[in-house]
Order: structure tokens, then C-alpha cells, then sequence
């Protein structure tokens, strides 16, 4: 599963997101919407615009209070 | 930073959907068959008629699998048409992304086989006319002419009967590919483009044809010998064990997906064998087992099997191949039919990233055939 953990310490001002999983999480990002989009294009789109839905579950991790972007 | 492949074919087939690019110059791959104009194929088809040019272009549909195959009609002034020109031409592109991901980085192999390879082989070819492809963008274009036309050619199927005489040119056409470039050094040098079957493997393996295997297995089990289905876990290693008999002599160039449906038969009866792509450097009998367990329905493939492969084996070694004795003909045949299956449990139930390439009611049929074949000749143990 894509996933990106966002890390929410309790008690905790500052979000953060290590830079190489945003990264990651950004190009899968593109290449899922881009591939979604590319299949869902019709035949005569010209000039047109594509839609591409992605669907995110966002989870909390009880523990550590940290949240979990899911793909 | 740049992005994935998938995403680079992705982009630009978006683009080319929302664009529609005709092509302006020759050096344009067309991104699809209605972007063909009369110019680009002036250049192609009346190159060697003075004065001749094509006024008009007509796309019609054929068909969808791992290409889309348009009919074209042109229309030539009147030099063209005094000289009798073709009218009647069938092409295969990749608009689209399943397309692109399937068969559009591997158009080059189709390609170069018909410009390199194909002048070497004395063998019933569709009459290329021209390639073009981009690895970048995955779009591609084959050009033939329209065999229906040119030699009053019936395509064939899963509902196809061959006759004996039928399969019997048909092996010895795989013969002749076979055994005119056996362990030949070109084969390192000149035509190391040309991939080794183990790669062509590996490379469908890491589309996620496994898990589609297993599910095929499933939704055909009414269609499989019992026995085939209970030693349906050792169906895939065992595929993955008869890689190694190509690596364990001199190499031949095999087709690799010589299914019914790849065959088309001319007006004189005379087999002949299109659609390239999937050509390897690899071991004879995986062509053969493929070809004598899908081309024909039990009944028959039990009844003409050792006289077909006997035939087989004496066109080989006339075409250069290596003298092989029937038995262990026999047991390469054997050992190579998992790997045949694995062509079709995967077309039945694909991965997200390929297209429907075949009806069901055919992948069904071919994974019956075969499957039927597994349990004659042994299931793997």
C-alpha cells in the first residue's frame, strides 16, 4: 500500500513529512492520476479535459498520535 | 526529477487524445491510424511509382488486443491507379495507454524483424510496408498490406480446423524460423536485439502474471483435467524450470506466441504467421509445444502428434537446425507446456496495467487445449 506517515507528536506544534517519502508519495500520486486519467480518456477528447478521482483513507495511530495517509 | 515509465506513456497519451496531431512530417510516428495523412503515406506506399500520389485515406476498424488494428483504404491519383497500386492496407497502433504499456516499447522488436529478419527467411510473412515507433512516447504504427486483398488470406482462430497438411506446413514453417539461425553467431552480433525467452519471461512476470495465473486456474477449473488442477501450485515453478533448457544449448529464434489466432492461411492453402512483437531468442520446442497443443483440439493433436513432431524434427535439420531424436523431441515438448499455458491464464485474467487481448471464450478454449495436453504427455511433478 502507498502510504505516508505524517508525524503529529502529541503535544506536538509541528507536522511534519520526511522528504524522501513526500517525494515518493508525490510520484506515485502522479503516476496513478496520470495512468487513471490516460485510461479513462475517450476517443475524440480533443481539446478536452480528463477527470481522475484518487481515493485516501487517513488513519491515526493511537500510540504515537502520528497520522498515516493511505493510498 | 523525472517520472516513472508508466507515467511518461500515461502523459503522453493524454496529450495525444487531447491533441489528435496529425502527422506533419515523415519523421512523425502517428499516434494513431486516423492520424495518418495522404502526405505520410505518399511516402510510404508510392516511393517507387513517379508521379504517383494518394489522394484520400479511409480508417475502418478491425480489432482490439495488445495493438488496435485499423483496415486503411487510400485513394491514388491517376499515376497510382494506372499502376495498379495497393489500395487495401492493416495497421497496428498503440493509442492508448494499455496499448502503449504492452506493446509500444516493444514495437522496435516487430520492427526489425521485418526489416532484418524477415528477408532471411523463406516463409509466409505478411507483406510489411513499413514501421515506425517512439520508445519515449510508446506510440507505434505496422504497416502490411491488407492480406485479404493481396493473396485472398483467411485468418484463423480458436475455431479454426486445420487439416493435417495445414499444421504439418505450419510446424515446418516454425521449422525453417527455427533451424535458418540456429546457435548462428549473428545471433550475439548483428541480432543481439533480439531478446533471450528468459527476459521475455521475466518481463511478464513482473507485470503481476502470476497472480493472474493462479486466478485463471480458478475461473477455467471446469474446463481443466482434474489432474491438472490438483497440481495447479507446480504449474508456474514448473514453467520457470523449463527457462532453463533455453540457455542449455546453441539458440534459435522462436515467435513465442504461436496461437491459433496468430495464423493466417493464403488462398492456396499455405500457413502463414503474423504478429512478431513477442520474438525471443530461446529453445525450438517452446514454438512447438505451443503450436501442437493450441492450434489443435485434442482429438486430433493425439492422433497426428508423433507423426507431426517426426515431421517436425526432419524440417529442422534441413532448415540448418540440429538433428533431434524423437524422444527427446518428446521430451522437450513435454516440458515446455506450462509455459505455454502461462501465455493464456494471465490473457484471461490480467493485471490493471494490460488490455483485454483476447475474448474470454478464447483464453478459456486455449487453456482447455492446453491444459488437456499437460495431462497426456504428464503433469508436473
Amino acid at each position: 500500500m502507498r502510504s505516508i506517515l505524517v508525524q503529529l507528536p502529541p503535544g506536538e506544534r509541528r507536522c511534519t513529512v520526511a522528504a524522501a517519502a513526500l517525494e515518493s508519495f508525490a510520484r506515485e500520486i502522479i503516476d496513478d492520476l496520470l495512468f487513471q486519467a490516460a485510461r479513462a480518456v475517450p476517443d475524440g477528447a480533443a481539446a478536452g479535459q480528463v477527470k481522475a478521482t484518487l481515493t485516501f483513507t487517513v488513519m491515526l495511530d493511537p500510540v504515537t498520535g502520528d497520522l498515516r495517509i493511505n493510498r | 526529477m523525472e517520472l516513472g515509465s508508466r507515467a511518461r506513456l500515461s502523459a503522453h497519451t493524454l496529450r495525444d487524445h487531447l491533441l489528435n496531431p496529425v502527422c506533419r512530417t515523415f519523421d512523425e510516428v502517428p499516434w494513431c491510424a486516423e492520424a495518418l495523412t495522404p502526405e505520410w503515406l505518399t511516402r510510404v506506399l508510392c516511393d517507387k511509382t513517379p508521379g504517383a500520389a494518394i489522394s484520400r485515406v479511409t480508417v475502418s476498424t478491425a480489432s482490439t488486443g495488445s495493438s488496435v488494428r485499423k483496415r486503411i483504404l487510400v485513394t491514388y491519383n491517376t499515376a497510382g491507379t494506372v499502376a495498379g497500386l495497393v489500395t487495401r492496407f492493416f495497421a497496428k497502433t498503440t493509442p492508448d495507454v494499455l496499448t502503449r504499456l504492452t506493446s509500444g516499447t516493444s514495437a522496435g522488436q516487430e520492427a526489425r524483424f521485418f526489416t532484418e529478419l524477415a528477408p532471411l527467411l523463406p516463409i509466409e510473412l505478411p507483406a510489411h510496408r513499413r514501421s515506425s515507433f517512439d520508445r519515449v512516447s510508446g506510440r507505434s504504427l505496422h504497416l502490411f498490406e491488407d492480406l485479404v486483398e493481396t493473396r485472398a488470406a483467411q485468418f484463423c482462430d480458436y475455431r479454426t480446423t486445420f487439416t493435417h497438411r495445414q499444421i504439418e506446413a505450419a510446424l515446418e514453417t516454425l521449422a525453417c524460423l527455427h533451424g535458418t539461425l540456429h546457435g548462428d553467431a549473428r545471433l550475439v552480433t548483428q541480432f543481439s536485439w533480439i531478446p533471450r525467452y528468459e527476459t521475455f519471461f521475466s518481463a511478464l512476470a513482473a507485470t503481476g502474471t502470476r497472480a493472474g495465473h493462479e486466478q485463471a486456474m480458478e475461473e477455467a477449473r471446469h474446463l481443466i483435467p482434474p489432474a491438472v488442477y490438483a497440481a495447479r501450485d507446480r504449474l508456474w515453478p514448473a514453467a520457470e524450470d523449463s527457462l532453463a533448457e533455453h540457455a542449455e544449448g546453441p539458440r534459435s529464434v522462436i515467435h513465442s506466441d504461436v496461437h491459433p489466432g496468430n495464423w493466417y492461411l493464403t488462398a492456396e492453402g499455405r500457413p502463414g504467421l503474423c504478429d512478431w512483437q513477442c520474438i525471443a531468442q530461446g529453445h525450438w520446442s517452446r514454438d512447438l509445444a505451443y503450436a501442437l497443443s493450441s492450434m489443435l483440439d485434442p482429438l486430433s493433436r493425439r492422433q497426428w502428434e508423433q507423426d507431426l513432431l517426426a515431421r517436425y524434427l526432419q524440417a529442422l535439420a534441413a532448415a540448418g537446425g540440429p538433428d533431434i531424436p524423437l524422444e527427446t523431441a518428446w521430451h522437450h515438448y513435454r516440458r515446455q507446456l506450462p509455459a505455454a499455458l502461462l501465455m493464456w491464464t494471465p490473457t484471461l485474467c490480467h493485471p490493471p496495467t494490460m488490455p483485454d487481448m483476447q475474448p474470454a471464450v478464447v483464453s478459456l478454449e486455449m487453456i482447455r487445449r492446453i491444459t488437456t495436453a499437460i495431462d497426456d504427455l504428464g503433469v508436473p511433478t
